[in-house]
Formats: structure tokens, sequence, C-alpha cells
């Protein structure tokens, strides 16, 4: 499906990626995602908009995963579009259901230049990762 | 009966099993040389086992077919010297295998929708140096990609 991107998200928000933790490669500083974590069969992946709201219902949905922060404008400068997709929102999400995205190239590519451009994403410094608290 | 009539009767059988004979000691002799495969096999077991569509993340779970892919791709590997693969599901029901060695990283991918795989080469500085789109009957090529990882 073609992704159109929306303007209306702006480039300095910044866009959750939930992990797995086999998706994290360790560098000499901390962790970043590895090339795996941004890679779909469908060419688009999800991923939430930054806010209290969206932090605190992926916490309760997603206790003890790993998380990647990845600002817009880097999604964008690396030929990806960000398109809201609150139809393929989580069904137990509480929180705006807007804030669902799906991120990807905006026209059809091949999937050299496909996985070129994930992996140029998560290799990028800016991104960082946190953790959701374990549930107790 | 002779010698003679029982060859005769013989010729006269077919001894092709309707199955294909397999060694047992073909996949031990494997094991042995290459001491990755075992792991690596189990690795894609378990992501086969635990595989499920998780809303918000992707579609983790992997079809039979594409698990036989990939289970085609590790016995066309022939280093001996390779560690054991990461090896991980990919969102949209494909497979990912991850080998780190001194700071070189090798991804190999298959996605259940192309009969093809892909394989990315980064150096120790972290840089893209080679990628590609293989089929299975690219051994030599793929054996050539991954042997950069472990080459001094």
């Amino acid at each position: 499906m073609a992704i159109a991107d929306d303007a209306t998200i702006p480039n300095n928000n910044v866009l959750l990626r939930i992990l797995l933790d086999d998706w994290i490669k360790k560098t000499a500083t901390g962790s970043r995602p590895n090339s795996l974590a941004l890679f779909d069969s469908n060419f688009e992946n999800s991923c939430f908009i930054s806010n209290a709201q969206s932090l605190s219902e992926l916490q309760r949905l997603f206790p003890g995963l790993p998380v990647a922060g990845i600002p817009v404008d880097i999604i964008r400068a690396n030929g990806f579009v960000v398109e809201r997709r609150p139809t393929e929102c989580p069904e137990d999400y509480a929180g705006d259901r807007n804030d669902h995205v799906v991120v990807g190239p905006p026209e059809p590519c091949g999937r050299k230049e496909y996985q070129r451009m994930c992996q140029a994403i998560v290799k990028n410094p800016r991104v960082f990762m946190l953790r959701f608290v374990p549930e107790r | 009966m002779s010698l003679l009539c029982y060859q005769a009767q013989s010729q006269r059988v077919d001894i092709t099993p309707p199955y294909a004979i397999e060694s047992q000691l073909e996949p031990t002799a494997s094991f042995e040389r290459f001491p990755w495969l075992l792991e690596a096999l189990r690795g894609l077991q378990r992501i086969c086992d635990s595989g499920q569509n998780i809303p918000g993340i992707g579609d983790l779970r992997i079809s039979p077919p594409t698990a036989s892919f990939v289970r085609r791709l590790l016995s066309l590997i022939s280093i001996p010297r390779l560690p054991v693969p990461r090896i991980s599901p990919i969102s949209g029901g494909g497979v990912g295998l991850l080998w780190n060695v001194g700071g070189k990283e090798a991804v190999l991918t298959v996605y259940p929708n192309d009969e093809r795989l892909a394989y990315m080469l980064s150096n120790e500085q972290d840089e893209l140096v080679s990628d590609g789109l293989l089929t299975l009957e690219q051994q030599r090529t793929l054996n050539s990609a991954l042997g950069w990882l472990v080459e001094r």
C-alpha cells in the first residue's frame, strides 16, 4: 500500500518504534536498533508519535520492551514518509489512535533500496533507545 | 530356485522406495563440520514456535515455506568458522540472520513474498560496504559474502 506523507506531523516530532530484544545492537556507547528493526516485508512499519499520553499507553501495552526514538526529520531525510493509520492502531490502545503511524517509502521501490533506507535510519546517531519498565 | 531365476524375478521388482532415503550420518557430519548450524536451526525453530501477530509491532508469524527457505539457505553456507547467527523474525513474516564478527556485520533477510535473499555487509566503522539480492542458486556468491566476515 502506498504511504502518503502527512504534513501535519512536524519534523521535530519523535516516533516510537516498539522493538523486540532481538532487534537491538550493542554499541560502544550503549545500544541502537539493529538493521532488522525497521525491515518489513510489506515495506511499512508501525510507529507511534511520542507524547506523554502515547508513552503512558505504550508502557501499559508493552511493558519491559525496548523502544527506539526516531526523530521524524531522520525518517524523511532518508526517503521515508509518515502517514497516520488510526485504523491499524492496536485495539486496546486507549490513547489518541491518530498517534499510530506507518513509515516507509512513498513509492514502490526495490528491496535493496528499501533496506538501505531502513539501515541508514537506525544507524543515525540521533536515534535513541528507551526501555519500558517491566510489569510487576 | 536357481540363481538365474531369482535374478530374473528380482529384475521385475521395483526397488525404488516411494520416498527419498536420507542418510542419518550426513546431518551429524554437517553439525560437526559446521558447529553453528545446529544452534541456528534451533533459533529458527524458536522464532517459528513463538511467532505471533502483535499490533503495534508487526506480524511475526513465520510460514512453513519461509522457514523451509531459511533451512535451505543455512544448508548452503559452507563456512565452518562462522559464529552462530542471531536469527530473528522480521515484521511481515520474514526472517533475519545476523552475524557480528570483530566489528564486521552481515545481515541476510528472507521475505515471505520474495524468492530471493538479501545480504548487507557493514565494516568495522558500521558503514555499508556491500549489499545485493541472491537466489539460492547463487551459493558461491553467498559464501563469498559471508566469507568476508571471517577472512583475516
